[in-house]
């Protein structure tokens, strides 16, 4: 009997922790005394191992347990600002669990790819790390549009620093781009958010700003028409704004080069592997269920720019010098096949979208991390300024072939299984777009296999005869996201059993509303 | 033997497990044993390839095929409807091996091939300093052919697929080091991706147009049920033909098998002439009923094949390295499968698939053991005599050359017999065509025989410019370096067995399915609507050998009769001549109008790169710079008039203040005075009041 409750105490408390651990991480580093650098990096590295080993736990639990709703085990809410009725609710199912998986790995593995750069102000550099990370997992969890908009620009504030501290020579301009941007679509969100909140009262006649309650408000009135298709289209075009400025759809991209190319290695890694993915999980989260008429409106509109972005970030890939730029248009591109995947709105399209965010993480994660090997030994990224890197550093080439195969969509690798589940989630419903997307994969190709010839085949350049292969430490941080993206590439199931059945239900819900 | 069925999963698993152990402990732990396990694994595939094939075979009456599979996505697409608006067919996709008759018979060349190229690479590969990283690339490749071949559906075959155009990636550029085989690599992707693309869409219209892709499920008759003709039946027909396109390197998309014979020739032998490239063929002959739905695709098809295989053919003609000679004859050949499969005639290109795949890893290896013996000179004007210095390979090569040509009865003749045959009963012009294609096969072919084996004497490096030499000593055997004018040297017998094995292939093979027969055996394998067997027609043998013949004796009268060399100024030479040296010139045409000419291609990544630049970031950018000038005006208006009008009230106040203190001097008079002032006013004001 006393089991059953601190069980079901510690499942409810467990989300929570996810952000907490971090944050009590952050508190334990500033109460230790600057000079302690090892200690401070040590602690961060713990608490990023803490929380991911909870994102694990849940990870597991929900594979285990697949969990359609979101009102589960883990759900736990509380009134927190009951003036304007502000609850602190936080939940997990198929569609955020992955993402919280996903962002307990790649911090841990930033954690530990931070290691040098952390040497610098290490104090701040720490602290404001678990800061991000506490963001992260709270944005993922947040049940509360109060929460979720609180938790979204905590994300924001040690981002900036991150950048704009330990950045690369145009950090400033980067970091304050980065801010600016996405704090521009934050407000437009906020406005989405608002109108939310004041239109969609609860049938008792009372405001809220909880996500679940919200959905079955705006379903119900969408159903009745009180909640009006125009009124829906202005909302979610608001709201779509600060998302697709994350993702970042076509044309709100060009914040990420800079970001990107000025950030620290881990913080790119961090950037990429999981901020990207907030703007997707907003459309999947907040966009499709709590606005169901607006994004059918915008539906086709997002596959469109979901198209421009794959074919438009291929062909600025092949045209990039610098190597870290190349990855991050290659992001862009790569985005694009969530959000085709979202525009199409089928179990295979939503499916594939959200193991696309899962595989990108790893993928691209990786592949910053390499640049970052290369460019912490040869202090350059020009891709011209490299060659026959295969004969000299067998592991580096081993890593390198297997992230940039799996980028391309290499199948065995989960970036097959991602782009091949969209194009057959879409070909249904856009074929003649997922015909035109799929023509943009040759582009991926060649952008890719350029960029490994350039780097590592042909005559070896001199100039690099002392370089070395990559390190112990460097290997750990590489090698459980290679294992992931190889273990989902050969057995998707893993990760399709856990989304699946939030994905149904979410088909379900908004099939009522197609036209 | 039957027992053996049980563990059919292993076929494709065994070089997979090769491949691992290879990749990760081969160099440090057994690097001589890497080539002895491949071996291993490869023939024991092939063992249980055998075991499957009789078991399918099954003497009399029908066996099941076998079934041994998987579900790997087990939730693809539910709710989704075909074209008839029934629920799909399959909504999973599962991952195994079926093996019925065909692809049993097809695993066991593959396998089989594989076997003997691994073991003759233990020789050829000998001094390479990746030595155990070359068994697990061929490994790889074995498995990725191996699961390709047993796929029960579209959607394996096109993993595989993907995975052995990996393999030949990998394998084409294995000396990474060239600049020249990193391209060819390269190219060879980027080529098949193109072809891939069809594939994929072909693919996926067909899943849900029909509802499934399984193999066995795409039968004529549930075809037809759910309404598979006219213009969709086309064009996905054709968008999956782009895919055998490309992997079988038809015309447009042919450029990349050239190339790809930077690759060590081991490779070229098992790769990019009896397996990968085959594996277009195989694939419309698996899902046959598909293609046969229209006629339009299948007229495509024979299009493509026949001018595929007249153009390889003329290419071939003029051609002098070795390997390119028979690279082209590869594509040729090639064009006689695919034709033929428009033609009605899956069976006979099916059945040329496995002759050719006999006599033509026959050809690379036993040109291999040529480049071996001349020191890595793959110039034919630079060889001469080998048949004094080389005798089983001299011997196994004139037999390969002779199935090649078609003469009776090797193994070519009876194949090439069969396509031209389903030709001559479907498109009169495309048997024409096939007919010439025989007579500058055998012209070709006995050129290269009659200048590389025939002649009194070796030649050497001296005659040509030395363009293969350089190439060479980079890789395989520095050694060889000192002794390049050396007279050449028979190989050592792991290289020559497998050509002798081979051999005994390339003569018999042909014969498995006897055209005097009562029913040919490989007819059973196919069923072909439509496509009812056609009896032997000694008109066409007659044709066919007579076209043999005839290039036979024009070679053979030019080359060793005439002791003609193929010229080394291409000036003096004719337009004719120039055509078939230059290729058409198409890799020019390509080079110039796609890959990095200032047209198209790369015009367009400029100009997405400049447009991001320069209009979206900068809009951005301009966005921040409006943002900036109004808060800069904001800050003006803060200065002057917010911040102005606390100013001015705080001045305002300190003025009124300045004026209160003067009244306040202290003095009784003043406040005295004050206070009657004051009291005045209010008298004066209440009497106005009142």
């Amino acid at each position: 009997m006393l089991d059953a409750r601190i069980l079901q105490a510690f499942d409810q408390s467990l989300l929570t922790l996810l952000w907490a651990v971090p944050v009590l991480g952050g508190i334990i580093i500033l109460l230790l005394p600057r000079e302690a650098r090892g200690a401070i990096k040590w602690t961060m590295i713990l608490a990023s191992l803490a929380a991911c080993a909870l994102s694990t736990y849940v990870a597991v639990e929900l594979w285990r347990m697949p969990q359609a709703t979101i009102d589960n085990r883990w759900l736990f809410s509380v009134a927190w600002i009951p003036a304007v009725n502000v609850l602190y609710k936080v939940g997990v199912d198929g569609i955020s669990g992955p993402m919280v998986f996903l962002t307990g790995v790649v911090s841990l593995m930033a954690a530990i790819a931070s290691w040098n750069v952390a040497d610098q102000r290490a104090k701040e550099y720490c602290t404001l790390f678990l800061l991000l990370l506490a963001g992260m997992m709270g944005t993922f969890v947040a049940l509360d549009l109060f929460v979720f908009y609180v938790f979204w620009e905590v994300m924001l504030v040690p981002m900036y620093f991150l950048i704009g501290i330990w950045g690369g020579p145009q950090r400033e301009y980067a970091a304050i781009k980065f801010f600016l941007y996405t704090l521009a679509g934050s407000v437009f969100m906020l406005i989405g958010f608002l109108v939310l909140y004041f239109n969609l009262r609860n049938p008792d006649n009372t405001l809220t700003f909880d996500m679940i309650a919200l959905a079955r408000n705006a379903q119900e009135a969408s159903m009745e028409n009180l909640f009006s298709p125009r009124l829906q289209f202005w909302v979610f075009a608001a709201m779509g704004v600060g998302f697709a400025i994350k993702v970042p759809m076509w044309p709100f991209h060009t914040w990420l080069p800079d970001a990107h190319v000025e950030a620290p290695t881990p913080i790119s890694v961090i950037l990429a592997g999981v901020l990207l993915k907030m703007g997707t999980y907003g459309f999947y989260r907040i966009g499709y269920p709590l606005t169901p008429l607006g994004a059918e409106a915008w539906r086709p509109i997002i596959a469109a720019l979901a198209v421009i972005a794959i074919i438009y970030g291929a062909y600025c890939a092949l045209a990039q010098q610098d190597f870290k730029k190349l990855v991050a248009y290659s992001s862009v591109s790569h985005m694009g096949f969530v959000m085709l995947g979202l525009a199409a709105l089928t179990v295979n399209g939503l499916n594939g979208g959200l193991f696309q965010m899962f595989a990108h993480g790893c993928i691209t994660s990786c592949l910053f991390l390499l640049v970052g090997v290369l460019y912490d030994r040869a202090h350059t990224r020009d891709l011209y300024a490299f060659g026959g890197l295969g004969t000299r550093l067998p592991k580096y080439t081993f890593c390198m072939m297997l992230a940039f195969f799996a980028s391309m969509g290499l199948p065995g690798l989960a970036g097959f299984v991602a782009e091949f589940m969209v194009f057959s989630g879409a070909m249904p419903v856009y074929m003649w777009l997922t015909c035109l997307s799929i023509i943009g994969i040759t582009i991926t190709a060649t952008y890719i296999l350029y960029t490994l010839q350039r780097i590592l085949l042909g005559p070896f350049n001199q100039r690099w005869s002392n370089l070395t292969d990559i390190s112990g430490r460097e290997a750990l941080t590489l090698a459980p996201l290679l294992a992931l993206t190889v273990v989902l590439g050969i057995f998707p199931g893993l990760l399709l059993k856990i989304q699946e059945p939030s994905v149904q239900a979410l088909v379900d819900t908004m099939s009522r509303f197609a036209k | 033997m039957h027992a053996l069925v049980a563990y059919a999963y292993l076929i494709p698993l065994l070089p997979l497990a090769a491949f691992v152990l290879i990749i990760f402990f081969g160099h440090r732990y057994f690097y001589r044993g890497s080539a002895w396990l491949a071996v291993l694994c490869t023939s024991a595939s092939f063992v249980l390839s055998l075991a499957a094939f009789l078991h399918v075979l099954g003497g009399h009456g029908y066996v099941e095929p076998i079934r041994q599979d998987f579900t790997w996505i087990a939730n693809f697409a539910p709710g989704a409807v075909d074209a008839t608006g029934a629920a799909l067919l399959h909504s999973s996709i599962t991952l195994g091996v079926y093996i019925d008759r065909l692809a049993a018979l097809m695993l066991m060349v593959v396998a089989g091939i594989s076997t003997l190229t691994i073991f003759y690479s233990i020789g050829y590969m000998h001094e390479d300093p990746r030595y155990p990283r070359f068994f697990a690339y061929k490994s790889f490749f074995a498995f990725s052919m191996l699961g390709l071949v047993a796929a029960p559906n579209f959607f394996q075959m096109f993993v595989f697929w993907e995975l052995v155009g990996l393999a030949s990636y990998l394998l084409i550029g294995f000396w990474f080091e060239k600049t020249s085989a990193s391209d060819a690599a390269k190219k060879a992707f980027i080529t098949n991706r193109i072809g891939d693309v069809g594939f994929l869409i072909g693919l996926l219209l067909l899943f849900y147009y029909v509802g499934t892709v399984t193999f066995s499920d795409l039968t004529p008759d549930l075809l037809r049920e759910k309404g598979f003709v006219g213009g969709m039946a086309t064009f996905i027909g054709l968008a999956l033909f782009c895919g055998a396109v490309g992997k079988s390197a038809q015309f447009p998309l042919h450029v990349w098998l050239p190339d790809a014979m930077e690759g060590p020739t081991s490779v070229s032998a098992l790769i990019h002439s009896a397996t990968m490239v085959a594996a277009g063929v195989y694939m419309i002959v698996r899902a046959y009923p598909v293609f046969a739905a229209s006629e339009t695709t299948l007229a495509t098809i024979a299009a493509v094949g026949a001018i595929t295989a007249l153009g390889a053919a003329y290419i071939a003609l003029t051609q002098t390295d070795i390997k390119r000679i028979l690279a082209y004859s590869t594509l040729s050949q090639l064009g006689y499968m695919i034709f033929s499969c428009g033609c009605l005639g899956p069976v006979a290109a099916f059945f040329h698939l496995v002759t050719h795949a006999c006599f033509k890893s026959l050809l690379f290896l036993g040109s291999g053991s040529v480049i071996h013996a001349c020191h890595h000179e793959q110039d034919i004007r630079s060889m001469g005599s080998l048949r004094r210095y080389l005798p089983i390979t001299h011997g196994t090569f004139l037999i390969a050359c002779l199935a090649l040509a078609g003469v009776f009865p090797l193994a070519g003749f009876f194949s090439k017999d069969e396509i031209l045959l389903s030709a001559w009963h479907r498109y009169p012009a495309v048997f024409i065509i096939g007919e010439i294609v025989a007579a500058l096969t055998a012209f070709y072919i006995f050129r290269l025989y009659f200048v590389a084996f025939g002649g009194e004497r070796f030649r050497g490096t001296g005659v040509s410019p030395v363009q293969h030499g350089q190439d060479a000593h980079v890789t395989a055997g520095g050694q060889h370096g000192q002794d390049a004018h050396a007279t050449p040297h028979e190989s050592p017998w792991t290289m020559t067995l497998p050509l002798v094995i081979l051999a005994i292939l390339a003569v018999g093979v042909g014969w498995i399915n006897w055209p005097w027969a009562e029913r040919p055996w490989l007819a059973g394998f196919v069923h072909v609507e439509g496509g009812q067997h056609h009896h032997l027609s000694y008109l066409v043998m007659g044709v066919s050998t007579a076209a043999a013949l005839l290039g036979l004796f024009f070679a053979w009268r030019k080359y060793s009769l005439g002791r003609a060399l193929p010229p080394l100024e291409y000036s003096k030479v004719g337009f004719w001549y120039r055509l078939s040296l230059r290729k058409f010139w198409i890799d020019e045409f390509y080079k110039k109008y796609i890959v990095d000419g200032f047209t198209f291609g790369f015009c367009v990544v400029g100009m997405h790169d400049v447009f991001d630049r320069r209009i979206v970031d900068a809009f951005v950018n301009l966005c921040g710079r409006a943002y900036m000038l109004i808060s800069a005006v904001h800050g003006l208006f803060d200065k002057y008039v917010v911040d102005g009008l606390v100013n001015f009230s705080a001045w305002f106040l300190a003025l009124c203040s300045t004026v209160a203190r003067r009244t306040q001097t202290g003095l009784a008079q003043s406040s005295l005075l004050i206070l009657v002032l004051g009291l005045l006013v209010l008298i004066v004001w209440s009497a106005m009041m009142v």
